[in-house]
């Protein structure tokens, strides 16, 4: 089924429906259509979405898990293993999902998500701002100055223009670098001459497949603008990529690569240093992950919309109220993240007839079950969060989660400096999640208190043959050689049991 | 099913009309119950089979179509089914999926009801 009845031109999103109900897809796809002007397009089973995703470029895909034969989760795990698509933007859409689904549809990565049966109204007020600024990224429009780009100049951002015909490609490089540079877009060399002459960009990525005006001619034709003296262009290119650029022409090369982190150093390498250092474990830049991982992950866990929003929640001070905890381990960077949850008692006894299909009776008198449950979603948020940072260089080992009721006049010293978000859902769900960023002591253990987990601060080595890295976690075996060693003490990491 | 709920099928087919028009409406209701029929039929026969994969998705497609054409108690009763086979129960449901085909005798009173009233020309 394809519907378009919005005017189809170069700016109109193009979204792909897989959904086994054709009366879901059927609405969805007249919402996208007539009420946010998308074009699109609508199969009833995975096979026949992975097939048109072969066949054709989408902007967007919306995703319905619970199918047969090839489920959601395995569309996503294909549309990611492809390369032309694994950066493609996915909306899942889901009622009633499980943990275990929950936490690979996270993993996978996924844009937002829908809850069925969805309210047109709300979703059309959901989706209107979300596709607009996808559509800002995707579809370029030339000749205009994108908002941001002065103030983006008086923050000292550079401003990094990258031309490439692959939509997918483009969408990567804004994910990747987009909080380090202010990013422009084109699609085709033409389009990049334009907006070098509009925007004067600081560096220039250039793919080998630009289409109109190729890449050596768009880049010889910049080198003669005067008011482009300053210009760097790059080309990237894959691996073995047969490419005719001239080198004279480009100031370095770059790998055309979708893993952030490689290609973040290929960057690095080209722009010599020059530029700002990427976040390491800054808390702001934990901010959106820790956004769209807990409106996503409470969201499909609850089977409700959980939006972001300005007020913050107030506890009573007299009430008992729960609070959750996990932390990320950073050995390498010597730093711990804890994210905290925290919200009151009505507050978590509504997410458990959510989360556990309960009666409110029966939630109010199950709160260890509840509480569990929250343990789990602050674990797959913690993982998604762990994973953002993995993107960026950053290893840190994901703890466990620990949730508790305690009076608000308690946990108010557990409450900290750092980012933090409230966040609201259906019947009065209202909670706050924030992370703080601590530095990661070491104290001395003496052998005989070693336990398994623990990590070692320094390197060690007892003599004999036997070393130990700094960061080895310590298990069974090791500790026993330790105690075999005569070693009187150990310097090891404070103490965080990780998973 | 209630008279009540056969106001919700038509209050959500006004709803539509208002939103799409009456071609836009007949469309939808009509895909709804080639649909549905084919759900109905899958859970009766995943049951007799003892097929729990195919019976919960059946129930599953059930409750969130029907809440689309405005059949909110056909799909809360698709819904409690889904958790219950979800929930290894699905032995214990002959009584729900007999009340579940009954119920939807009576949706599809109301959907050709409503696309009675809504036909074009």
């Amino acid at each position: 089924m394809s519907v378009s009845l919005a005017a189809m031109d170069e700016s109109t999103l193009k979204i792909l429906v897989i959904d086994d109900s054709s009366t879901d897809a059927e609405t969805l796809s007249y919402l996208l259509t007539k009420r946010l002007g998308c074009h699109v397009e609508a199969v009833h089973n995975g096979l026949d979405g992975l097939n048109k995703l072969s066949e054709t470029a989408f902007d967007l895909v919306f995703l319905d898990v619970v199918m047969p034969l090839v489920d959601g989760v395995e569309v996503l795990k294909e549309i990611r293993a492809w390369p032309k698509t694994a950066h493609l933007p996915v909306v899942i859409i889901s009622a009633n999902t499980d943990s275990k689904t929950v936490r690979s549809l996270i993993q996978l990565k996924i844009f937002d998500y829908v809850i069925k049966p969805y309210n047109a109204e709300k979703l059309v007020r959901r989706f209107s701002a979300k596709l607009a600024a996808l559509k800002s990224r995707l579809k370029v429009p030339i000749s205009v100055r994108l908002p941001g780009e002065e103030s983006a100049r008086k923050q000292g951002k550079e401003i990094v223009l990258v031309v490439d015909e692959d939509a997918n490609f483009r969408h990567f490089f804004v994910e990747t670098l987009g909080r380090r540079f202010h990013v422009l877009e084109a699609a085709n060399g033409a389009q990049g001459i334009t907006m070098c002459l509009e925007h004067t960009p600081d560096f220039l990525f250039a793919g080998s497949r630009i289409g109109l005006f190729g890449r050596d001619r768009m880049a010889a034709k910049l080198r003669h603008i005067p008011g482009l003296a300053g210009l760097k262009i790059f080309a990237v290119d894959a691996d073995g990529e047969d490419n005719s650029a001239e080198s004279s022409t480009f100031d370095g090369r770059v790998k055309r690569v979708f893993v952030a982190q490689a290609f973040i150093e290929s960057v690095d390498q080209c722009l010599g240093g020059g530029a700002a250092a990427p976040p390491k474990g800054g808390l702001e830049s934990l901010y959106q992950p820790l956004v769209s991982a807990t409106e996503q992950v409470f969201g499909m866990m609850m089977s409700t919309e959980v939006c972001v929003e300005q007020n913050r929640v107030k506890l009573d001070p007299a009430q008992p109220a729960t609070y959750g905890a996990i932390d990320l381990v950073g050995y390498e960077e010597r730093k711990r993240i804890t994210i905290e949850f925290r919200c009151d008692r009505a507050c978590v006894v509504a997410m458990a007839m959510r989360m556990l299909q309960m009666e409110e009776a029966e939630a109010a008198n199950n709160l260890e079950l509840a509480r569990n449950s929250l343990a789990e979603v602050l674990n797959i948020i913690g993982g998604r969060v762990n994973n953002s940072l993995g993107e960026v260089g950053q290893a840190f080992f994901l703890g466990l989660p620990r949730v508790e009721e305690k009076t608000a006049a308690d946990g108010a010293a557990a409450l900290s400096k750092g980012v933090e978000a409230s966040f609201s859902a259906a019947d009065g769900i209202h909670f706050s999640v924030s992370a703080r960023l601590d530095d990661l002591s070491a104290c001395r253990v003496a052998t005989a208190d070693i336990r398994e987990g623990m990590v070692l601060a320094n390197a060690v080595d007892f003599g004999g043959g036997m070393k130990l890295s700094k960061g080895r976690r310590l298990d069974a075996e090791v500790i026993a050689e330790i105690g075999r060693s005569g070693v009187g003490e150990i310097e090891v990491f404070e103490f965080v049991q990780v998973n | 099913m209630s008279n009540g709920s056969q106001e919700e099928i038509m209050a959500k087919a006004e709803e539509w009309l208002g939103e799409a028009g009456a071609e836009f409406l007949l469309k939808l209701f009509g895909i709804y119950a080639a649909e549905a029929d084919k759900c109905v039929a899958k859970l009766r026969r995943s049951f007799d089979e003892k097929d729990a994969v195919g019976f919960t998705q059946a129930a599953h497609t059930l409750k969130s179509s029907s809440a689309n054409v405005g059949a909110a108690s056909f799909s809360t009763l698709a819904k409690e089914i889904e958790l219950a086979s979800r929930g290894g129960r699905m032995a214990e449901l002959a009584g729900q999926v007999a009340r579940l085909e009954e119920e939807y005798l009576q949706v599809k009173i109301a959907l050709e009801a409503a696309r009675a009233k809504y036909a074009v020309g």
